[in-house]
């Protein structure tokens, strides 16, 4: 599991670049062999390509501007070192909101629904907690 | 003399095998094209698990998942192609499959590995 910043930034940028290269290989070969049946008539995988495309964008502009206000940041000779770090700042929150939005398609998609997918985290919450008492009864016991 | 009592109606054979497999597929025969992506994907995915785990001991289940998802998107474009093979639902899903893998597969990597 990813266990830092970086690496978790990077990783949910490939994910997010993952998913528009699947989308878009989809697409364009509906259109180009004139499918009949076509993944861009649904309307949950059409706003998924338009937000990861988007915020992937936006990701790059900020980065640029971040690398930029770096890169032009000057200091008077005699003044006093930057107090502010807002120039080393970049913030990915389009990222992980596109992130959430490919969860939440892969959830009403797969699951179909609200009622489903409760189920599903229900079940999930258990299994959880089934393992965590377990655990808390083997450190109890203390046997391996 | 009895009779046999078919479970689907026979299809019309006048028109070309293919047409038979579309008859079929679009009827009473629907789920043949879900079973075939499910065994494309399950082909690939323990196949790949078992050989690399006695080939090297241990294997990389993220990885086989994403090789074995999009060995599974190829043919269910291709389906997509005719009508009455697949239905929109399921290219979704295969679709949608892919992404699940992926997710799964770069949030597994470490830090050296992406």
């Amino acid at each position: 599991m990813a266990n830092s910043t970086i690496t978790m930034v990077t990783s949910i940028a490939m994910i997010i670049l993952f998913t528009i290269a699947i989308l878009a290989f989809s697409i364009g070969f509906a259109n180009d062999n004139s499918a009949a049946v076509r993944i861009d008539d649904d309307s949950d995988i059409n706003s998924l390509y338009d937000d990861t495309s988007g915020s992937t964008s936006s990701f790059r502009s900020e980065t640029e501007d971040s690398y930029k206000s770096i890169a032009n940041t000057t200091i008077e000779a005699g003044s006093d070192v930057i107090k502010s770090p807002a120039v080393f700042t970049l913030t990915w929150t389009n990222l992980f909101a596109t992130f959430g939005t490919i969860l939440n398609v892969i959830f009403v998609v797969v699951f179909g629904g609200n009622a489903t997918f409760a189920i599903f985290t229900t079940s999930l919450i258990a299994i959880i907690g089934f393992m965590f008492t377990l655990y808390i009864i083997k450190a109890w016991r203390g046997s391996p | 003399m009895m009779f046999l009592d078919y479970l689907y109606s026979l299809p019309n054979s006048t028109a070309g095998l293919d047409n038979i497999v579309l008859q079929m597929t679009s009827g009473s025969f629907y789920w043949l094209v879900p079973v075939m992506l499910f065994f494309t994907f399950m082909l690939v995915f323990m196949g790949g698990i078992s050989r690399q785990k006695l080939k090297s001991g241990t294997a990389d289940y993220s990885a086989w998942a994403i090789i074995a998802s999009m060995a599974t998107l190829l043919p269910a474009l291709l389906f997509s192609v005719t009508a009455g093979f697949i239905r929109l639902d399921w290219l979704i899903i295969v679709v949608v499959l892919n992404i699940a893998s992926a997710i799964w597969f770069f949030l597994d990597r470490k830090i050296t590995e992406v």
